[in-house]
């Protein structure tokens, strides 16, 4: 069985999806062999109260909680935030901090986010960070978003050391970003979905493995906008130890989310 | 068995030499892995200086020498594409037809020189239709089309149209382009394929290709992305025949090889 780190459930404003309700995306994980996916919602990046996403993403994995581990997206420049975070975290038992700078309107670093983050690991929430959904090449004009910078998530993460990051769609920026942090920094997490085992065009995926450690490597699709297909062919591409193959795979995500995999069969399966 | 449509090789010398070496070598280990062969050709080299947009006759000859000569290292992997400029109409038309008839090239492909529907590139799609190779351009629709000479979905219709005898791969539908745009606006065409290439994983893009165009004008490709395009092509919901026509088949029909792939690798 494979964890997938970069999951969606909504809409999108310019194209449609399939398989993009709870329902429809477990039939996509059967479809491809993954047992379990950290969710969140694509509303969240437009809604302006992107808590009335978070109470949909609710909904969506209801009675599938063994299979969607929701992420609730919390705007911290947004009025209700400290209530939203109650909500996500205290009664709808959420498992992760998801949050979208560049869609939302602020800095990463800026206070207010740190704030947020700073609870998040408090309570041992990890923070996943959308440092990129759609490719910018073919972005409709009336949405022209840019990758979270690479300055304010090294800012962020030397600010932080205790929390833990994922950095959801990022790519070749991450060899600039581990340049600007401590060549031994252990609390960011980077999901494989951007990068190739050949390609000449981006950074492989040995090299990130190499540079960033095996440990801190997560199987992540960004299903159903994305093909999910394409980071399984990735990750069976890759040359690795079956240890390996299985932290990149599952367990990984599994230590961060403190999820039990125990029974779930992470350690053989499709892996 | 898989042909893929699309595939850079590199110079091996001057300052980009290792990198050029290890590039080259990656490829080659995704040929093999995956029972692939590769539709090659070598965009003059210096990829990271751009200076391969707009290469002198001498830069393209002496890169199409290389191509010839990496084939002959690895003859069942290597189905060599021509690469020309334009801009030089006349020596572009010799050495196609040099590189076809003396060396075995299959096909010829188009950059970023001269946008496809100025005149210039006329007599090179005649002579392209008359060795009956295919054309293959680097093209696209959406806000990344910017680059002079970069070419639009549109004016390689228009080429199209003005050297209809001609067969033409619109190159990278999922190279960072309105993929639906450029779809929708390529279908009425039966003389111009899609090569499924790019670094794009949207899902849907495989589904609509062949819900539009049809399996029959689809080519695998990879662009460097590929796992992203085997993913793309193992991962779409089609009928397996459909799958086989686009990762073997009719590229296969296009450059006169066998028809049918044997059994294995990643189909």
């Amino acid at each position: 069985m494979i964890l997938d780190c970069h999951a969606y459930v909504g809409h999108y404003c310019f194209r449609s999806l399939r398989y993009n309700d709870g329902g429809g995306l477990v039939k996509l994980m059967d479809r491809e062999g993954i047992g379990l996916a950290a969710v969140s919602s694509l509303n969240a990046l437009f809604y302006r109260d992107c808590q009335a996403a978070n109470e949909e993403l609710y909904r969506e994995t209801e009675g599938r909680r063994d299979r969607l581990v929701p992420l609730a997206t919390l705007n911290p420049i947004y009025p209700g935030c400290d209530a939203d975070f109650e909500r996500c975290f205290g009664e709808l038992g959420m498992r992760g901090l998801r949050l979208c700078p560049t869609y939302h309107g602020y800095a990463l670093d800026d206070p207010r986010s740190l704030a947020l983050v700073d609870r998040a690991a408090a309570q041992g929430l990890p923070v996943f960070v959308q440092v990129r959904v759609e490719d910018p090449r073919k972005q409709h004009h009336l949405l022209q978003v840019p990758d979270v910078p690479v300055e304010q998530i090294a800012s962020t993460v030397r600010k932080l050391g205790r929390a833990n990051f994922v950095l959801l769609g990022i790519g070749m920026q991450v060899k600039d970003l581990l340049s600007c942090l401590d060549a031994a920094v252990e609390n960011v997490y980077v999901d494989i979905c951007r990068f190739e085992v050949y390609s000449y065009w981006t950074l492989s995926l040995s090299w990130l493995i190499e540079h960033l450690g095996v440990e801190r490597v997560l199987f992540g699709t960004g299903m159903p906008f994305d093909e999910p297909r394409i980071s399984a062919v990735k990750l069976e591409a890759l040359d690795l130890s079956p240890e390996d193959r299985v932290k990149i795979g599952g367990e990984n995500l599994a230590r961060l989310l403190t999820l039990d995999i125990s029974a779930s069969g992470v350690q053989d399966g499709l892996l | 068995m898989l042909i893929d449509a699309h595939v850079h090789i590199w110079e091996e010398d001057g300052p980009e030499a290792e990198w050029a070496r290890q590039s080259n070598a990656a490829q080659m280990r995704y040929a093999v892995r995956y029972d692939v062969r590769l539709c090659a050709f070598v965009t003059g080299g210096r990829l990271r200086a751009g200076v391969e947009e707009l290469p002198t006759v001498q830069a393209f000859t002496r890169a199409n020498r290389f191509m010839a000569r990496y084939r002959d290292r690895f003859p069942d992997r290597i189905l060599p594409f021509v690469y020309v400029n334009p801009a030089y109409p006349q020596e572009a038309v010799r050495e196609l037809e040099r590189c076809v008839v003396e060396d075995g090239f299959l096909g010829v492909k188009l950059l970023r020189s001269v946008r496809c529907s100025d005149p210039r590139l006329v007599p090179l799609a005649q002579k392209a239709g008359e060795l009956g190779v295919p054309l293959l351009q680097h093209a696209g629709t959406g806000p990344d089309v910017i680059r002079p000479g970069e070419s639009t979905t549109e004016d390689l219709i228009e080429l199209a149209q003005n050297v209809p005898e001609t067969t033409y791969i619109f190159a990278h539908v999922s190279g960072g382009g309105e993929w639906e745009w450029e779809i929708k606006a390529l279908e009425p065409y039966a003389n111009i394929y899609l090569d499924t290439s790019g670094s794009v994983r949207d899902m849907g893009v495989t589904e609509m290709m062949v819900r539009k165009v049809g399996a029959r004008r689809i080519v695998f490709g990879s662009d460097g992305s590929n796992c992203a395009a085997l993913g793309r092509l193992l991962g779409a919901e089609i009928a397996e025949e459909e799958r086989r026509m686009i990762g073997y088949e009719n590229m296969a029909r296009l450059l006169g090889l066998e028809p049918a792939g044997k059994a294995g690798g990643a189909l």
